[in-house]
C-alpha cells in the first residue's frame, strides 16, 4: 500500500475536525446547560421539550386562576358569613317576639330589622377587586341600594344571575361566584322540552305555587304556543288564591337553537329571566326559562322555586307590620328561618368550590413538579457525564496534536 | 560495434535520466497540488543495432511518461461529490430555516401560541381588568411579530437561494466554458502525438468541481476530450458547449439553455439542492405557516365577533385580527388602541367570559388536520430539523465514502516524497554511472589515440 503526503494529512486533519466538533458541542451544552439546543439535536426531545414548557405555562396559567378565584370566594365567603349572622340574629329577635312582654316594644324591633336591612344590603354589595361579588357578570355596578324613602330595597342591575366561570384544568372549567339571584332572589326554574315537532298553534303548558312577602299563595300559569319554527310565545299568569286573576301577560320571541334545541333569547335578551315585580301584591320573583329545550322529545314542564320570596320583601314586610304593631305571621318567620338555611347552603356551596379549587391546585402543583422533572429529564445535561465527555475530548484533541508533530512535518503552529 | 556507439548509449542514458529528474522533481513540486496526478516514466530500450550474427544495445529512450490515474475512483469521487454536496447545502439553508423558529426557547412560536391562548384563560377570569386585556392584545402583538419574523425570514432565505444558485449556474458555465477550452487544447495536443498530463488533470480537477454543484455523466472519448452532460442535458464537448441560464417562472426556478427552457433532471450537487429547497421544501413550509396563522385568525375571529366589547356602549361583530396575508397577522388596530374592543362578553354583560373561555378552548382543540395548532407547529419545527438530521447522516455517510474514495485516489496518484526521493538517488546514479561509461569510453579512445 502506498502511503502518499497527502494521505497521513488529510486523514489526520479529518480526526482533528471531528474531535473539536465533538468538543464544541459538549462545551455549548455545558454553557446553556441543555442538551437540546435546537430541534435538530434532537427532534423528538425538541417536541417534547416543547409540549411539557406549554404544559408548564398553561399550568401556571391554571394556578393564577384558582388564586384569583378563591381570593374572589374568600371575600364572597366572608359576606354570606356576614349575613349568615345577621339573619341568625333576626331569627332570635323573632323568636323574642312570640313572648307577650314584647308587645310594647315592637318599634325597637322594627328598628334593629331596619339595621339588620341595611347591613344585608351593605353586605349585598360586597365587591372584590372593583367588582361586586353577588352583581352576577353585571358586577361593575352595585346591585342593590336600600331606598329608605321608599322603604324599598332596589335592585340596580338587570341580571345578578350570570355565572362567573375560570379554567382550572385542561378540561376542567370551574364556576367561582355565588351570584345574587342564587342568594336573594326567588327564582322560578323551569325545565323541561317543548315539542319540537309541533305545529304552529300548538301549546305546552304548565302551573305551580309562588308566593308574596307575606307568604301568601299564588298561582302561576306559563302556557308556551308555538309560533314558527323553533320560535314561541309565553303568556303567563298568576292567580291569587280567591282565583282572581292578578296578572295577565304575553311575551313574543322566544328563540331556541336549531341545531342544539338549548334557549337562545327572549326578544333578543339572552337570559332567558322575567322578572316580576307587583309592588302592591309584594310579589317579586323571577321565571327562569334559560334551562328549557325544544326536542322532539316533549315533557312535561316543571317549575322549581328556589326560594318562597324576595328576602329584602320580607324583612321589609315585617319591619313596617312592627312598625304598625303586627307581628310577623309564622309564614314570614319561616321565609326568614328558611333564608338562614338558604344562606347555610350556599356557605356550603362557596366551602365546596374552594374545597375543589384546593385540590386541583394541589394536583396542579404535583403535576407541575412532573412536567419540570420530565422537562428536566429531557433538556438538562448531565453536567457530571459532559465534563468527564469533555475531558475525554480535550484528551484526545491533546492527543491528536501531539501526534501531529510526529508524524507531520510541521505542526500547526508553524501556520499560524 | 564501433567504441562510438559507448557514447551513444551513454547519451540515451543521460538524457533519459535527466528527464526522469525532471520528472521527479515536478513530483515532489507538486506534492501539495490535490490537483495533480504523479507521473512515472516509462523507459523504452533503445532499439537494438543488428549485426551478422549479434543484436547490440543501443541505449534506453524514454517511452511515455505516464499519468498515474484510476478512472472509476474518479467516477465514483464524482458520483458521492454530487451526492455529498446536495445534503451539504440542503443542511444549510435548512439550519437557517431552523433558527428562525428560536425552538425550544421562550421566544419561540410554541411558546407564544401558548401565552397568547393563555393569556385569554386568564382574561376570563377578570374581564374587566385592563391589564389583562392590554396582556391579550400584546401577546397577540408578540405572536404576530413572530410569525411575520419566521415567515420574512423563510422568504429571504427563498431569495437568497435564488441569488446562490443564480451564482452556482453562473459557476457552471465558467467550468463549462473552462472545459471547452481545455478540451480543445487536448485535442490539439493529443492530435500531433502530444500527451500533456498537465492539461488533462486541469480537466479532471474542473469535472471534479462540476459534479459538486450538478449530477454530470463524463464520457472520454479516444483523444482525451471530455464529453459532459449535466442533468442529462448537453453541456460541453471537444467542439461545442451550451451556456445555462436560471430564471424564476411563477414560484419556481427552471433551468434554460440558450433562452429555453429544458427538461433537465438536475438530481444532485449543491444546485439541486438550491433549487429543490426554492421550488418544494421552502414553499411548503411557508404554506404550513399560511394555514395555522389562518387558522388561528379564523377560529379566533369567528368566537370574537360573536362577543361584546366593554366599551360603552357594548360593541358587537368585530374581528380580533383584521387580516393575513404574506406572513402579516394583523390585529385590529381599535384593539390595539384600546383593550376594551376586546370582545370578552357573549351577553354584554361586562362580567361574562363566555367568549374569552371560548378562545382559550381553541388551545386544545384539534382543529386542523386534525390535530391542535401547536401540534400542527410542533410537525412543522420536527419536519425541519428531522430533514436536517437526515440530511447530516447523508453527508456524514457521503462524506465518509468520500474521504475513503479520496484516501483510495491519494494511494494510487499522490506523490509520495519518499518514494520520489528513491527515484531521484536511482535516476541520479544512474545518471553518474552513464556519466561514467562516457569517461571510460573516452579513456578507451584516448588509449587509441596514443597508441597512434
Amino acid at each position: 500500500m502506498r502511503i502518499p503526503d497527502s494521505f497521513t494529512r488529510r486523514n489526520y486533519l479529518r480526526a482533528l475536525n471531528r474531535t473539536k466538533n465533538d468538543l464544541a458541542e459538549i462545551q455549548y451544552q455545558l454553557a446553556t446547560q441543555s442538551k437540546v439546543n435546537k430541534p435538530s439535536d434532537n427532534p423528538l426531545s425538541n417536541s417534547r421539550i416543547m409540549r411539557l414548557q406549554s404544559q408548564l405555562k398553561s399550568i401556571n396559567t391554571y394556578r393564577t386562576n384558582i388564586s384569583y378565584g378563591k381570593s374572589m370566594l374568600d371575600s364572597t365567603i366572608s359576606a354570606l358569613d356576614g349575613m349568615q349572622s345577621e339573619v341568625e340574629n333576626i331569627v332570635v329577635e323573632l323568636t323574642k317576639l312570640n313572648s307577650p312582654v314584647v308587645d310594647n316594644t315592637l318599634e325597637s324591633f322594627a328598628t334593629f330589622i331596619e339595621g339588620t336591612i341595611k347591613n344585608l344590603v351593605e353586605l349585598a354589595n360586597t365587591d372584590f377587586n372593583g367588582q361586586y361579588n353577588f352583581g352576577g357578570t353585571e358586577n361593575g355596578s352595585k346591585p342593590f341600594t336600600y331606598n329608605e324613602t321608599n322603604d324599598k330595597v332596589i335592585q340596580n342591575v338587570q341580571h345578578i344571575g350570570g355565572d362567573k366561570e375560570v379554567r382550572i384544568s385542561k378540561g376542567i372549567k370551574q364556576k367561582f361566584n355565588i351570584s345574587g339571584k342564587e342568594v336573594f332572589q326567588s327564582v322560578a326554574k323551569q325545565t323541561g322540552n317543548l315539542n319540537s315537532e309541533s305545529n304552529p298553534g300548538d301549546v305546552q303548558s304548565a302551573s305551580s305555587k309562588i308566593y308574596d312577602a307575606q307568604g301568601n299563595e299564588y298561582t302561576l300559569n306559563t302556557i308556551y304556543t308555538k309560533t314558527a319554527d323553533n320560535t314561541y310565545s309565553l303568556k303567563y299568569t298568576i292567580v291569587d288564591k280567591d282565583s282572581n286573576e292578578i296578572k295577565n301577560e304575553t311575551l313574543s320571541d322566544i328563540k331556541f337553537n336549531s341545531q342544539t334545541g338549548n334557549f337562545e333569547s327572549i326578544n333578543g335578551d339572552p337570559f332567558g329571566e322575567i322578572h316580576i315585580e307587583m309592588p302592591d301584591n309584594k310579589i317579586d320573583f323571577v321565571i327562569d326559562v334559560s334551562k328549557l329545550q325544544e326536542k322532539s322529545s316533549a315533557t312535561n314542564i316543571k317549575t322549581a322555586l328556589s326560594q318562597k320570596a324576595n328576602i329584602f320583601d320580607v324583612l321589609i314586610s315585617i319591619k313596617q307590620g312592627l312598625k304598625e304593631g303586627k307581628k310577623p305571621t309564622a309564614e314570614q318567620v319561616q321565609m326568614v328561618k328558611d333564608f338562614n338555611q338558604h344562606l347555610l347552603n350556599k356557605l356550603s356551596k362557596a366551602g365546596g368550590i374552594q374545597n375543589k379549587l384546593d385540590s386541583v391546585e394541589t394536583v396542579l402543583n404535583s403535576r407541575e413538579l412532573e412536567v419540570t422533572q420530565l422537562l428536566s429529564a429531557e433538556k438538562d445535561v448531565d453536567v457530571a457525564k459532559a465534563l468527564v465527555d469533555l475531558q475525554t475530548k480535550q484528551y484526545t484533541l491533546d492527543l491528536t496534536y501531539k501526534i501531529s508533530s510526529m508524524i507531520l512535518p510541521k505542526s500547526l503552529m508553524d501556520y499560524l | 560495434m564501433s567504441l562510438s556507439s559507448l557514447f551513444t548509449i551513454s547519451t540515451s542514458s543521460l538524457f533519459a535520466h535527466q528527464k526522469a529528474l525532471a520528472v521527479t522533481a515536478s513530483n515532489i513540486a507538486n506534492a501539495n497540488n490535490p490537483a495533480y496526478t504523479r507521473q512515472v516514466v516509462m523507459f523504452g530500450t533503445a532499439p537494438p543495432d543488428h549485426r551478422a550474427y549479434f543484436s547490440f544495445g543501443s541505449g534506453v529512450n524514454v517511452d511515455k511518461v505516464l499519468r498515474v490515474r484510476n478512472g472509476v475512483t474518479d467516477t465514483q469521487i464524482r458520483n458521492n461529490n454530487q451526492k455529498f454536496y446536495n445534503a451539504e447545502k440542503q443542511t444549510t439553508v435548512l439550519k437557517q430555516v431552523e433558527s428562525l423558529f428560536s425552538e425550544p426557547s421562550d421566544l419561540g412560536l410554541s411558546n407564544l401560541i401558548t401565552n397568547f391562548f393563555n393569556s385569554w384563560d386568564e382574561l376570563a377570569a377578570d374581564p374587566q381588568s385592563s391589564a389583562l386585556r392590554t396582556t391579550v392584545a400584546q401577546s397577540a402583538q408578540n405572536l404576530s411579530e413572530k410569525i411575520s419574523s419566521v415567515y420574512s425570514g423563510i422568504t429571504q432565505t427563498k431569495l437568497d437561494l435564488k441569488n446562490e444558485a443564480k451564482d452556482t449556474v453562473d459557476k457552471i458555465n465558467i467550468i463549462v466554458e473552462q472545459l471547452h477550452t481545455v478540451n480543445s487544447q487536448i485535442y490539439e495536443a493529443h492530435v500531433v502525438g502530444n500527451y500533456d498530463n498537465d492539461l488533462i488533470d486541469k480537466r479532471d480537477s474542473l469535472l471534479d468541481k462540476l459534479s459538486q454543484y450538478a449530477n454530470i455523466n463524463v464520457s472520454i472519448d479516444k483523444n482525451e476530450v471530455a464529453n459532459v452532460s449535466i442533468g442529462g442535458v448537453f453541456a460541453v464537448d471537444g467542439l461545442h458547449h451550451v451556456k445555462f441560464d436560471l430564471k424564476q417562472k411563477g414560484e419556481k426556478l427552471v433551468l434554460q439553455t440558450n433562452g429555453e427552457e429544458i427538461k433537465s433532471n438536475i438530481q444532485g450537487g449543491s444546485l439541486n439542492a438550491l433549487i429543490s429547497m426554492f421550488n418544494v421544501q421552502l414553499p411548503e413550509k411557508l404554506n404550513k405557516l399560511d394555514e395555522l396563522s389562518s387558522t388561528i385568525m379564523t377560529q379566533v375571529n369567528e368566537i370574537h365577533s360573536k362577543g361584546y366589547t366593554l366599551t360603552k356602549p357594548p360593541q358587537t361583530n368585530i374581528n380580533f385580527f383584521t387580516d393575513y396575508k404574506d406572513g402579516v397577522l394583523t390585529i385590529n388596530q381599535d384593539i390595539i388602541d384600546d383593550p376594551y374592543n376586546i370582545a370578552v362578553s357573549s351577553d354584554g354583560t361586562d362580567g361574562n367570559n363566555k367568549i374569552a373561555l371560548d378562545i382559550a378552548a381553541i388551545k386544545n382543540k384539534e382543529i386542523l388536520n386534525g390535530r391542535t395548532i401547536s401540534e400542527n407547529y410542533s410537525d412543522l419545527v420536527s419536519g425541519v430539523a428531522n430533514k436536517i438530521n437526515l440530511e447530516e447522516q447523508n453527508q456524514e455517510s457521503y462524506g465518509l465514502v468520500l474521504h475513503q474514495l479520496n484516501q483510495q485516489k491519494a494511494e494510487y496518484s499522490g506523490v509520495s516524497t519518499d518514494e520520489e526521493m528513491v527515484n531521484m538517488v536511482e535516476y541520479q546514479k544512474s545518471y553518474d554511472a552513464a556519466a561514467k561509461l562516457i569517461k571510460v569510453a573516452d579513456d578507451l579512445l584516448q588509449t587509441l589515440i596514443n597508441m597512434v
